[in-house]
Formats: C-alpha cells, sequence, structure tokens
C-alpha cells in the first residue's frame, strides 16, 4: 500500500466531486444560506406578529349582573384602559362573539360576604387557541387584580390594619441557569437530529458517486485497471466521502450557530453578549468524526453494492429513517444518559451532544460513547473495504446475466424471497390486530392471535404452495433418548437464558408495567394450573414451533444450515414484539432451530419450546414454595452462580447429542 | 508476452449450480504480434480478459504477462499493461488533461515525463483544441482519443483491448485500428477481443476462437483456412463451433 497513491486518488475524488453541481450545493451552498434564511426570516416573523399584536385594539363585552358599587368602579377602571373598547347591552353579542369581533365577555356577578361586606365575581369568557382573544383575558384580569390589590388596601385602611399585613410568603424567582445552559437548552432540542441527518446525506453525496456512479458510468474497470490496488482505492475513495461529509457538518454547524446566535440576540436585546461555546463546539467535533466516519462507511458499502446511484440513494433512505428515530428518542423529556445508553449507537451521540449543549457533561460517559462509536467505526469500515474488494459485488452490473429458474409449481412459497413478504405480512397482523385483541382481553386475545395469526397463515402457506404437511412439518420420528436430552436441555439452557434477560435488565431496565404484564400471564384469574399450561406452553410450542422451524427454517433453507437457524430465529424474535427479550428468545431459536435440522423432526423443538414455557410458569407461580428454592432463586433473580453448573450440563448435553446426531437429516 | 496456462473462472449462480465462464483455457502473445480473441457474445472473452488485467482473480490455472504471474503480483502486472474498451470510461467532470495526468501519476510516471507525452500523444492524435476542455462536452470520437491516450501513458509493454470498436462510428473505429497497428510497429504485445469477424480477419496476426469458455481452435487465419479447407472467418468459425458441439454432445451422452 501505497500512502501517495491514496492521496492522488483522494486528490482526485475531490476535483471530481467539487466539479459536481450537487456537491456543491448540497454541502456548500445549501448550509451557508438555509439557516441565516430560515432564522432571519422566521424571527422576522415572529417579531412582526408580537408587534402587531400589542398595538390591536381588542373588543369585550360586559355583562353587569351586579349592578354595585364594585361593578362600578370595575367598569369604569376597563373603560379607561387604552386599546381596550367596551360593547354593553347588545342582543346578539353572542353572535359577535362568535364572528371574532367580540374577544371577550366579562360577566360581573355580586357575591355576598359576611358582615355585609361582599366581593366581585368576574368571569371572563375566552378562547385560549385565539391569540387576540388570549389578549382580551390577559388585559383584563391585569387590570382587576391590579384594582383589587387597591380595593382591598382601602377595605383594609378603613379598619385602621396596614396592607402588609397580607403578606406572609413572598415567592421570588431565581433562575440560576446561565445564559449558556439556556442557549444549550433550544439548540440541544435539534441539534443531535441535524448533526446525525446531515451526516448521513452529507456522505451520501459523495459515497454514492464514488462507486455506484462510477459502475454507473463504466469507469470503474478503467481504475480498477490502473496501477492502483483496490487497497488504495478504497481508502482514497473513503477519504473523500469523509472529507466532504465532515466539510457539510461543519459548514452547517457554524451556520447553526451563527444564525441561532443572531437569533437569540434580536429576540433578548437584554442579553448582551452570547458567548459561541467553542469548548462544546469543540467536544461535540470529537464525538461526529467517528459517527462521520461510521455512516460514509455504511452509505459507502450501500454504494459498492448497488447497481447504479438510484439504487444506492434508495439504500440509503431505511438508514436515514432508523437514523432519524434514533436521535429523536435523545430529545424526550424522560431518556436519560446512563451507561447502557452509551452502548447504543447514534443514540448515545445524540444523548451527548444534548448533555454537552446543556452543560452537564459527564466524561466517563462521554468517553464509553466515543470507545463504542470507534468500536463500530473500525468494524463498519473493515467491512466496506471487505466488500469493495468482493468481484462478485464490485461487477454486479455486468455478471448479473442468469436466468432466473422460475418454475411454475404454485407459488414458489419455499423462498427467502416470499418467506421475507408473509413475515412482514405476519408482523402487520401482529402489531394492528394481534397487539389490541390482547389488550382488549389477554387471554383470548392470546388465543386468537396464536391460532389466526400464526396457525392459519402457516397452513394457508402450506396449501398455497401445494407442500406436502409432512416434509414441511417434519413429522418423523426420532430416537426415544432425544426427547429425553431435550427435555434435561431445558433447564440449563432456561437458567441460562434468564441469566442473560437478567443482565440486560441490568444494563437496560425492565419498564414496571412490562413485568406486570408477565405477573399477569402467569396468575390468570379463575384458571387452575393445567389450562395456564395448555394456554402458556402447549398451545404456542405447537402453533409457533409449526410456522418457524416447520415453514420459516426451510424457506430459507438455501442460505445455507446455520443462516436458516440463525434468521428464521431471528423472526422468532422479532414477532415477540418485545424489545427486552429479543436476545434472549433469538437465542432459544437457535437452539429450537439447531435441534430440528439434527433430528428431523418437529416434535423436538415442540417439546422443547412447550417444556421452556413450562418451566418458566412454574417457577413464576410454585418457584417460593418449594423447599430450597432459594438458593437458586431469590428476589426473583436467578442467583449467578447457576450459571457455571448450567453451562457445564449444557455442554455436556450438546456433545452427547452431537454424538447420537451425526449429520443433518433434515437439511 | 503473455502465456496463459489452463486459466479458469467458475461463477456460482443464485440456485448455487457452477457456470465455467473460462474453462481450461491456454495460449500465448508474443511481442510485436497482434491476438485476437475471438467468439460470440457470452462466449467467456471479457471475464478472460478481466482475469489477464487482475480485475478478477482466476479460479485455476494462472497467466504470466512480462514474466510477472497474475496470482502472485498483480499490482506489477496492472503497472505494465494498457488496458482499453469500446466504452470509454473517463470522467465526464474532468478534462482530458485532468484525466491522463491522474492515471499517469497512478503508474508513477514522473510529472515531466506525464506532459511530454500528452504533448507529442495530442498532436499525433490532433486532439489539442480540447485537451483542456470537460469531457462531457466531447464527441465520442474525442472521447476515445483521450481513452487511447489514456490506457498508453506509462508506455506498456502489453495492450489489452476489450471490443475497442464496439459501438464507435467508422470514422473512429479506424482511429483505434490504426492505434492498434502503431502499438505493433512500437513492438508491443497485443490482445484484443472481438466478436466481429471481419475485424479479427483483417488485423489479427493470430486468431484465438473461444467458444462457452473454452479454446476452440488456433493459429493464424492461413493456417485455420488450411485446416478447415474454409475461405471466409465466417465459416470457419461455424464450421469449429459444430465440431465442437458434437464432441460435448458426446460427452454428455457419456456421462448418462
Amino acid at each position: 500500500m501505497n500512502i501517495k497513491k491514496i492521496l492522488i486518488v483522494f486528490r482526485k475524488e475531490l476535483l471530481d466531486l467539487f466539479r459536481d453541481r450537487r456537491t456543491i450545493i448540497s454541502s456548500v451552498v445549501l448550509p451557508i444560506i438555509l439557516y441565516p434564511v430560515l432564522m432571519i426570516g422566521f424571527n422576522a416573523l415572529m417579531s412582526r406578529q408580537t408587534v402587531k399584536l400589542h398595538e390591536q385594539e381588542v373588543v369585550i363585552y360586559i355583562i353587569d349582573n351586579a349592578n354595585d358599587e364594585y361593578s362600578q368602579i370595575a367598569y369604569e377602571r376597563l373603560a379607561d384602559t387604552p386599546k381596550l373598547q367596551i360593547f354593553q347591552e347588545i342582543d346578539h353579542y353572542q353572535v359577535l362573539f362568535e364572528e371574532k369581533v367580540i374577544q371577550a365577555i366579562v360577566t360581573f356577578e355580586r357575591e355576598d360576604l359576611f358582615n355585609g361586606f361582599s366581593y366581585l365575581n368576574a368571569r371572563i369568557t375566552f378562547s385560549r387557541v385565539d391569540e387576540k382573544s388570549e389578549l382580551a383575558y390577559n388585559t383584563v384580569s391585569r387590570e382587576l387584580q391590579e384594582l383589587e390589590k387597591e380595593l382591598v388596601g382601602s377595605r383594609l385602611a378603613s379598619i385602621n390594619i396596614s396592607e402588609d399585613i397580607l403578606k406572609a410568603i413572598d415567592v421570588e424567582a431565581d433562575n440560576v441557569a446561565t445564559e449558556q445552559q439556556t442557549l444549550g437548552m433550544i439548540l440541544a432540542r435539534f441539534l443531535p437530529y441535524f448533526l446525525i441527518l446531515i451526516s448521513i446525506s452529507g456522505s451520501s453525496v459523495a459515497a454514492v458517486d464514488l462507486v455506484a456512479g462510477e459502475k454507473e458510468r463504466g469507469t470503474l474497470e478503467t481504475i480498477l485497471v490502473s496501477a492502483a490496488s483496490r487497497m488504495e482505492l478504497v481508502l482514497g475513495k473513503f477519504l473523500a466521502v469523509i472529507t466532504i461529509s465532515l466539510l457539510t457538518v461543519l459548514l452547517n454547524l457554524a451556520s447553526i450557530f451563527f444564525s441561532f446566535r443572531h437569533l437569540v440576540s434580536q429576540a433578548a436585546a437584554e442579553t448582551v453578549a452570547i458567548q459561541i461555546p467553542f469548548g462544546s463546539l469543540f467536544l461535540i467535533l470529537i464525538l461526529m468524526v467517528p459517527m462521520i466516519i461510521f455512516f460514509a462507511a455504511i452509505v459507502f458499502s450501500f454504494s459498492t453494492y448497488a447497481r447504479n446511484m438510484k439504487e444506492s440513494y434508495s439504500y440509503t433512505q431505511p438508514l436515514m429513517i432508523v437514523a432519524m428515530l434514533l436521535s429523536l428518542i435523545s430529545a424526550l423529556p424522560a431518556i436519560e444518559t446512563t451507561l447502557g445508553m452509551t452502548l447504543i449507537p447514534v443514540i448515545n451521540v445524540s444523548l451527548m451532544i444534548k448533555d454537552i449543549m446543556m452543560g452537564d457533561l459527564n466524561l466517563s460517559l462521554f468517553m464509553t460513547t466515543l470507545i463504542s462509536t470507534c468500536i463500530l467505526v473500525v468494524l463498519a469500515v473493515s467491512y466496506s473495504i471487505k466488500l469493495f474488494s468482493r468481484e462478485d459485488i464490485l461487477f454486479r452490473t455486468t455478471e448479473d446475466t442468469e436466468v432466473v429458474d422460475r418454475r411454475k409449481r404454485g407459488l414458489r412459497v419455499l423462498s427467502p424471497k416470499f418467506a421475507s413478504l408473509f413475515f412482514i405480512l405476519i408482523l402487520l397482523l401482529f402489531y394492528y390486530l394481534g397487539l389490541s385483541w390482547q389488550i382488549a382481553d389477554l387471554e383470548s386475545g392470546l388465543i386468537k392471535t396464536l391460532l389466526l395469526l400464526v396457525f392459519l397463515p402457516t397452513l394457508l402457506i402450506i396449501k398455497i404452495g401445494r407442500l406436502s404437511f409432512s416434509e414441511i412439518l417434519s413429522l418423523k420420528a426420532t430416537k426415544a433418548s432425544n426427547y429425553l436430552l431435550i427435555l434435561i436441555a431445558t433447564v440449563p439452557i432456561f437458567i441460562l437464558v434468564t441469566l442473560l434477560a437478567q443482565i440486560i435488565n441490568i444494563i437496560y431496565p425492565f419498564p414496571e408495567h412490562y413485568l406486570e404484564s408477565f405477573q399477569n400471564l402467569y396468575f390468570l384469574e379463575g384458571r387452575t394450573f393445567l389450562y395456564s399450561l395448555f394456554l402458556i406452553a402447549l398451545l404456542p410450542g405447537i402453533v409457533e414451533e409449526v410456522m418457524f422451524r416447520g415453514y420459516f427454517i426451510k424457506a430459507f433453507r438455501e442460505k445455507g444450515i446455520w443462516n436458516s437457524i440463525i434468521i428464521s430465529a431471528i423472526l422468532f424474535a422479532i414477532l415477540h414484539l418485545d424489545i427486552f427479550r429479543f436476545i434472549p428468545v433469538a437465542i432459544l431459536g437457535v437452539w429450537l432451530g439447531y435441534i430440528l435440522l439434527k433430528t428431523g423432526s418437529i416434535i423436538i423443538p415442540i417439546l422443547a419450546h412447550a417444556a421452556n414455557n413450562a418451566l418458566a410458569l412454574f417457577i413464576a407461580r410454585y418457584g417460593d414454595s418449594i423447599p430450597g428454592m432459594g438458593i437458586i432463586i431469590s428476589e426473583d433473580m436467578i442467583t449467578w452462580w447457576t450459571v457455571i453448573p448450567a453451562a457445564i450440563l449444557f455442554l455436556a448435553i450438546l456433545a452427547i447429542f452431537e454424538k447420537e446426531n451425526k449429520g443433518y437429516p433434515a437439511a | 508476452m503473455i502465456r496463459v496456462e489452463g486459466l479458469t473462472k467458475i461463477f456460482k449462480k443464485k440456485n448455487g449450480s457452477e457456470f465455467r465462464a473460462v474453462d481450461d483455457f491456454s495460449f500465448t502473445a508474443e511481442r510485436g504480434e497482434i491476438v485476437s480473441l475471438l467468439g460470440v457474445n457470452g462466449a467467456g472473452k471479457t471475464t478472460m480478459l478481466r482475469m489477464l488485467s487482475t480485475v478478477l482473480k482466476p479460479d485455476e490455472g494462472d497467466a504470466i504477462l512480462e514474466g510477472y504471474s497474475i496470482r502472485k503480483n498483480p499490482d506489477r502486472v496492472r503497472g505494465i499493461i494498457g488496458f482499453l474498451s469500446g466504452d470509454t470510461g473517463l470522467y465526464n467532470r474532468l478534462t482530458p488533461r485532468e484525466i491522463i495526468t491522474y492515471f499517469g501519476r497512478l503508474y508513477d510516471v514522473p510529472s515531466p515525463e506525464i506532459e511530454k507525452r500528452i504533448l507529442e500523444m495530442s498532436r499525433l492524435l490532433d486532439m489539442e483544441d480540447f485537451l483542456d476542455r470537460k469531457v462531457d462536452l466531447l464527441s465520442t470520437g474525442m472521447k476515445q482519443k483521450v481513452s487511447i491516450c489514456r490506457s498508453i501513458i506509462h508506455n506498456p509493454p502489453i495492450m489489452i483491448f476489450d471490443e475497442p470498436t464496439a459501438g464507435l462510428d467508422i470514422l473512429t473505429a479506424r482511429t483505434i485500428v490504426s492505434f492498434i497497428h502503431q502499438c505493433r510497429e512500437d513492438g508491443k504485445c497485443i490482445l484484443f477481443s472481438t466478436h466481429i469477424m471481419r475485424e479479427a480477419e483483417r488485423i489479427a496476426d493470430k486468431i484465438e476462437m473461444i467458444h462457452q469458455g473454452r479454446l476452440l481452435a488456433e493459429g493464424s487465419l492461413s493456417d485455420l483456412r488450411e485446416e478447415t479447407g474454409y475461405e471466409d472467418l465466417d465459416d470457419i468459425f461455424v464450421h469449429y463451433v459444430n465440431k465442437h458441439q458434437v464432441l460435448t454432445e458426446e460427452v454428455t451422452a457419456d456421462e448418462y
């Protein structure tokens, strides 16, 4: 590898990119113009609105039901108030109020007190959605409150008591938020979101052009046969993408800060000199650099994989949406920066930027964010370099001439493509129907979901694809010893998976209502243990295994044995619609898939699945009442030492199982 | 010179079966010789040339170019070949001078040398007028001249042409053909692929016929005429294709 050649490639790519109008517009012109125009325009609009509103005269209608001394004084007071016009004694005042000719209706009532005293009740009818009406309310209530103070003062004076007697507590607001924090808070809300989006769009413009663009224009081959090596090419190009992206982010950041300062200093004239927190800017940049490289690597991979530029852009869209949603999470008020959060990509950087802007930065969390992002960067960059050296990927434009084998034997349901579409459909049904059924009634909802959304569709697929039931469901008998081994294996697997869930719970604590929903499931009112066993263990065992280990694993079979096991396990975990148990369920799914392909009988994973659920139910209901269980379970947690015996037992069973079942008869 | 020994490239199809795009192919090309790789579309010509230019890695066999193996020394091999295809492969937003300089630098040609060669070549190919105009604005003929200049900036001993005249008008095609002749006069070793029989007939010193990835026949035009008894290269080619098909059918019949 030759640094000089990398730089030659880099310089040429930059020159090429800057000759492109799209790059110039999106990375340079847009950021420089957009924010000032946006902010100045917004500012001008705001100030004009406010001025206009304050200059406006409002009309109120007074209904004087009190008709006493106080109402007379109040009326006079309001009549003397500038920009307030009073209507009285008209029949159709309600109509005028609805038509917004009158902004508020003030009704005076006399309320009697002890000793012949009375007070005036003034009800102000207005609408808060109408700015003018609200202005009328504010004006009237301000005037009347001031008047009340004066009246109370004179009443007290009449019995020779000082007005000061009314003072007991004086509340005073002392806001310690610095200007940096105030400025930061407003910026903190949208800055992470903006920066993430900008870094993706910035790198995609360059990346799409540099690889997919070269494929499309037919220049890729010319450059591949030149004296530069693949490594030099990919690094030179990659460097150019990062440079463009960094430039875009920097210009945007600078433009946002300057326009924002301008906006704030105009809106609040008394804030004399707002300092741009350059220290914060620097920290944000340190975080953004790895983030930019990470996105650049992803977008670069998309561009390498895509056949042309259009395809490459369409791959970028989902990335954009996911990153947008993740960075929006940081704007939620309830989300705090915790250790767990610093491990989630995009969210961690967004939260950190928010913290930096708010002026409460935790250095150790900052470092974990930085390190975890850097690890991602290494993975993503090495992947994108690897992808660039794959010839089947680089020549996807031309080498894809093979004829697709389309046997029109019903629909080809046993293909990854069909299975993916089918899964998405099931997932949507689960989300829109299944969840609402279960919210309406847990028990019947569960049965309906399992039978109508899992079992029935799977049977339909088998019917549509004209597949044989026995083949799909692998209804083969297997060795008797396998049943026993699988049953024994349930215990260590349950322990290991539960321990894993506990670790996840420590990093990302489960919400309270989440745990309650499980309790509801395990303790169904008025149901016997046997009934619960059927509902929670047997039914899901049969129905879910038929779908995932019956259909899905076979549909993905052409991707390889382990790929089909892992893909079906991941789909299995996704359909549980439960982010907290995703990894444990996926691992269970891998085990179930593995034992299916090993034994070739669907009965085996059904048994394992049902036994696992039954064990969970049993421990939840009777765990406390069994003597000696305290050693294994304390305070609803499986104790940590159990990991060692469980792992040993599991490995032992695995060894025997491997020995007893050689090869993959079902594969 | 080029020495190809049992070169094979296997592509995997989506359904998992294998497809041998180039199958146990051997031939040689000497300096000062024009060798034509002749075959119909999809015969494996491009795959063969891509392996020789090290863009694709062979699955079996090897090729030695001027002493460098495409397997062991791909970087060196790329330094000694010039590659030109019908599809010009130029950067639209750059000028010819920038593109040629870029490639020259990648080939480690010293800057004064690059400038000198650009001057020489542009006088020779009559491209002085548009050296500093963006490629986007050039005609196909102009672009092809730029491509020629780009492919030869490092003065390589071996030139590889992949269907160099495909899609070109007659005048531009002529420029290419005379460029190929020029290369032979300069003592370069030239390999060019084509599916146009007349082209091979006119310029090749030696013809390598390729069909379904395999070598059908090889030799000079007169050798081939003598062997088959046909005058026209079209007839000669069809003759060998038919012979090949009879052979493969027999092989398949034997297998079952």
